[in-house]
C-alpha cells in the first residue's frame, strides 16, 4: 500500500520532471537562432545561499556564500568564454565603488526577481518576460549586448538531519543554481538555465564544495550553444543618421 | 529585626523600581549567551558583508549621518561585550526596517521615504533599539530551538531571507506579538526620555498602515502585516496619550532624505507599485510645489498607473487582496495593462492616468523650461496615446537638450521605432 505521503511525493517528482523535460532548452527561439544571441555578457554577483540543516534548526553559512558564489561566478566565466563569449564579472567592489552602477544593478537586480516570480518555462518561447528600462540601462552603462543574473543555493545537512528528513520530513541536502540571460538592447529574458547537484549528507571538505560549485556551473552553461556575433541584429543605429531622418520627417 | 526586615524590604523594592525604571527607559540586565548562540552573533556581523557583497548598503553620507546620528542619541549603553550598535540603510524600497541581535540595525530606503520628520525616525529606531535591548533576537531563537516546527514554517522564506538562520530570520520579519509589543511600550519611555515627541510612535503605525497598492503582501513583515499595524497604532497612542508634545524635528531631516524619497518614487513607479508612487510624489508635490523635478517625478507616477483606477484598500477583504497578489503573481505587467484595456473602466482610467501625467510633465517644464526630463515623460505619454508625431518630436527634444544622458540608447532605439511609423503613415 502506497501512502498518501509517497504517492504525493510520487506526483511533485513527475511535475518537477515534466517540467524540466518541457524546459530542457530553456532559452528562446530568437537566441536559438542567434539573432538575440550575444557577443558580450556581464556576470552580476550571484545571489548565493548556503546553509547548514542541522536536526533541530538551519545555520545560514553567510560568509562561505559570498566566497563560493564568487567561485560560481568565475566558473560560469570560464565556461561561456570557453563558448566564446566576451565575459566580464562584474564584481561588488566595481559596484560599490560607483555610484551609478549601484543603482543600475539594484534596480535591474528587483525588476529580474520580479520577471522570475512570474517566469514559467512554458511561456519562455513567447517572449513574454521583459525587464524593462533598468535593465537597458545597466547593459549600456556596462557596454555589453547581455547581462547575466544568477542564483545558487547550497544545502549541506548533518547525517543525523538526514535520517529525520527521510523519517518525517524536513530540510535535505542538495544544490540547484540558476543563471538567466537579459538581452540588453530590449530588456527581454532570452535565456533561464537551471543547474543541479546531488549533495550527500554529512559535512563537507572544501575540495568537496568547489565541486559542487563547479558541477553549478558547468550545469547551468552547457546546453548554451557558442557565441556568433555574425548572426546578432544590431538595433542600435547612428543616433546622427536616425535624428536626421526624424527631424526630416517632422518639418514635412 | 522588624527595621531590619523593613529596610531590607525597601531595599529590594527599591532595586526593583530602579531595575523596572532601568528596563523602561530601554536599558536591560546583561544575558550571557552560549556557543550556539554565538553562532548567531557572529552570523549578524557577516550579514553586513553579505549586503555588501549584493551591493544593497546604501550609503549617501548624508542620510547615513543621520540615521547614525539619531540611532546612536537614543540607543542605551550596550548592556553586554557581545552588543554593538551600528546603524545601515539597505537599498530596498519595501517598508520595513529590523534589529539584529548584535546590535546591528537596518532600515529600508522604502521606510525612510515614508517618514515625515527625525521624531518619526526616532520612534521606529527606538522600538528597533529594544529588540536589541531586550535581547528578543536570543529570547526567540531560545523558543524557536525548541520547537522544531518553527524551521519548516520559516524555511520557505524567499530573496536573501533564505541564507541566514531562523534566529535571526524571526529578526527580520517580526518577532512574537508579545516582543513586538515590548518594543513598543519601552520606545515609547525612551522617546519620553529624549528630545524627541513620543506621539510620532503611533505615527509610524499610522504611515504603516497605509495599504497603497491593496496587495496582501507577499513577505509579509511586522510592518507590512496591516491589521496588525492598525492596533499597534491604536493601542501606542494610548501609551503616549498623557505624554508631552514636544517641538518636531524637520529641519536636518528634510535635506538628508529629498534625494532618496526621490528615487523612491522612481523604485515604485519601476517595480509596479503605481498607487503608492502616486501617493507619495503628491504628497512631496505638495511639500515642495515650486520644484519641477518632483512635479515631473508625479507624472512618472501617474504614468505607471496604466490603466489601473484608484482604489480604495478599505473596501477590499483579504481575499481581494489575495487575488489581486495572484494576478500579479501569474502576469507580467504588460499582461495585466492588456487584459485592462480590453475593458471600458480600464481604458477610461487609461486615457485619465495618461492626461494626468501630460498634465504633471507640461506644468514641470512651463516651471522650468531648462529642465529637459519631462520632454522624454512626454515622449511615452504621446507614444501610449499614439501621436507619433508629438513623441516623436518630444524625443527630439530630449535627446539634443540632453546629448549625454544616461537613457540616450533606450530613447534613440523609440525614436527609431516612431521613424519607420511616421514613414509608414507618410506613403
Amino acid at each position: 500500500v502506497i501512502g498518501i505521503r509517497t504517492r504525493v511525493v510520487v506526483l511533485c517528482a513527475m511535475f518537477a520532471c515534466g517540467g524540466e523535460a518541457l524546459a530542457a532548452r530553456g532559452f528562446t527561439a530568437e537566441f536559438e537562432s542567434g539573432a538575440t544571441r550575444p557577443k558580450s555578457i556581464a556576470l552580476l554577483p550571484v545571489e548565493a545561499s548556503i546553509s547548514r540543516a542541522r536536526v533541530v534548526e538551519t545555520e545560514g553559512l553567510i560568509d562561505e556564500s559570498v566566497a563560493y558564489g564568487e567561485l560560481f561566478n568565475v566558473q560560469v566565466e570560464t565556461l561561456l568564454s570557453g563558448k566564446g563569449y566576451d565575459v566580464q564579472v562584474v564584481d561588488a567592489d566595481r559596484i560599490n565603488s560607483d555610484r551609478k552602477l549601484q543603482e543600475y544593478v539594484v534596480d535591474a537586480k528587483r525588476a529580474y526577481d520580479e520577471m522570475m516570480v512570474q517566469y514559467r518555462p512554458k511561456r519562455l518561447a513567447k517572449r513574454i518576460y521583459n525587464g524593462g528600462d533598468s535593465m537597458r540601462l545597466l547593459a549600456a552603462h556596462l557596454g555589453v549586448d547581455a547581462v547575466a543574473f544568477s542564483k545558487m543555493n547550497l544545502t549541506i545537512t548533518a547525517a543525523g538531519k538526514a535520517i529525520v528528513s527521510a523519517l518525517i520530513g524536513g530540510t535535505t541536502s542538495g544544490a540547484a543554481s540558476q543563471l538567466a540571460l537579459v538581452d540588453g538592447d530590449t530588456g527581454d529574458l532570452e535565456v533561464v538555465q537551471i543547474g543541479v547537484a546531488i549533495v550527500t549528507p554529512g559535512e563537507k571538505t572544501d575540495q568537496e564544495m568547489q565541486g559542487y560549485v563547479a558541477k553549478l556551473a558547468e550545469n547551468n552553461t552547457k546546453r548554451l550553444p557558442g557565441a556568433d556575433p555574425s548572426e546578432r541584429i544590431e538595433i542600435a543605429a547612428g543616433d546622427e543618421e536616425v535624428l536626421d531622418d526624424v527631424e526630416a520627417l517632422l518639418e514635412k | 529585626m522588624r527595621t531590619s526586615s523593613q529596610l531590607r524590604t525597601l531595599c529590594v523594592a527599591a532595586s526593583l523600581c530602579a531595575c523596572a525604571a532601568a528596563v523602561a527607559a530601554g536599558i536591560y540586565d546583561s544575558v550571557p549567551i552560549d556557543e550556539n548562540e554565538w553562532r548567531l552573533i557572529e552570523e549578524s556581523k557577516d550579514l553586513e558583508g553579505y549586503f555588501n557583497a549584493q551591493s544593497l548598503l546604501y550609503k549617501e553620507p548624508q542620510v547615513l549621518e543621520l540615521v547614525r546620528r539619531v540611532g546612536h542619541e537614543i540607543r542605551p549603553p550596550p548592556s553586554d561585550d557581545y552588543i554593538e550598535y551600528e546603524f545601515f540603510v539597505l537599498r530596498d524600497p519595501s517598508p520595513n526596517a529590523f534589529a539584529l541581535p548584535n546590535g546591528h540595525v537596518y532600515i529600508h530606503t522604502g521606510m525612510l521615504a515614508r517618514l515625515r520628520d527625525e521624531d518619526q525616525l526616532a520612534a521606529l529606531l527606538a522600538h528597533e533599539i529594544n529588540h536589541v535591548a531586550g535581547h528578543h533576537g536570543i529570547v526567540d531563537h531560545r523558543a524557536t530551538r525548541k520547537k522544531m516546527i518553527a524551521s519548516m514554517v520559516l524555511g520557505g522564506l524567499g530573496g536573501w531571507g533564505g541564507v541566514i538562520s531562523i534566529g535571526l530570520q524571526t529578526s527580520v520579519y517580526g518577532f512574537t506579538r508579545e516582543l513586538e509589543q515590548e518594543a513598543d511600550d519601552r520606545a515609547a519611555t525612551v522617546l519620553k526620555e529624549s528630545r524627541y515627541d513620543p506621539h510620532a510612535l503611533p505615527e509610524v503605525f499610522d504611515i504603516l498602515g497605509r495599504d497603497y497598492e491593496g496587495l496582501y503582501p507577499r513577505t509579509p513583515t511586522i510592518w507590512s502585516t496591516h491589521p496588525e499595524v492598525r492596533a499597534r497604532a491604536q493601542t501606542s497612542r494610548e501609551l503616549v496619550a498623557a505624554m508631552p508634545h514636544r517641538d518636531r524635528h524637520v529641519d536636518a531631516f528634510e535635506p538628508a532624505v529629498f534625494e532618496m524619497r526621490a528615487m523612491t518614487v522612481e523604485d515604485y513607479v519601476q517595480d509596479d507599485y503605481p498607487h503608492t508612487a502616486v501617493a507619495l510624489a503628491e504628497s512631496l508635490v505638495e511639500r515642495y510645489p515650486n520644484d519641477a523635478r518632483m512635479v515631473a517625478l508625479l507624472g512618472d507616477a501617474w504614468q505607471g498607473m496604466g490603466a489601473q483606477s484608484p482604489i480604495d484598500p478599505a473596501q477590499l477583504t483579504n481575499s481581494d487582496k489575495r487575488q489581486n497578489l495572484r494576478q500579479r503573481v501569474k502576469r507580467t505587467r504588460a499582461q495585466r495593462l492588456a487584459e485592462l484595456l480590453e475593458t471600458e473602466e480600464g481604458r477610461a482610467a487609461y486615457a485619465t492616468n495618461l492626461k494626468h501625467a501630460e498634465t504633471s510633465y507640461q506644468r514641470a517644464l512651463a516651471m522650468d523650461p531648462t529642465f529637459v526630463d519631462p520632454y522624454r515623460g512626454l515622449g511615452e505619454v504621446y507614444e501610449q496615446q499614439e501621436r507619433a508625431r508629438d513623441a516623436a518630436q518630444a524625443y527630439v527634444t530630449y535627446v539634443k537638450q540632453a546629448p549625454d544622458a544616461a537613457d540616450r540608447p533606450i530613447v534613440m532605439s523609440r525614436l527609431k521605432v516612431l521613424t519607420a511609423k511616421l514613414k509608414g503613415e507618410q506613403q
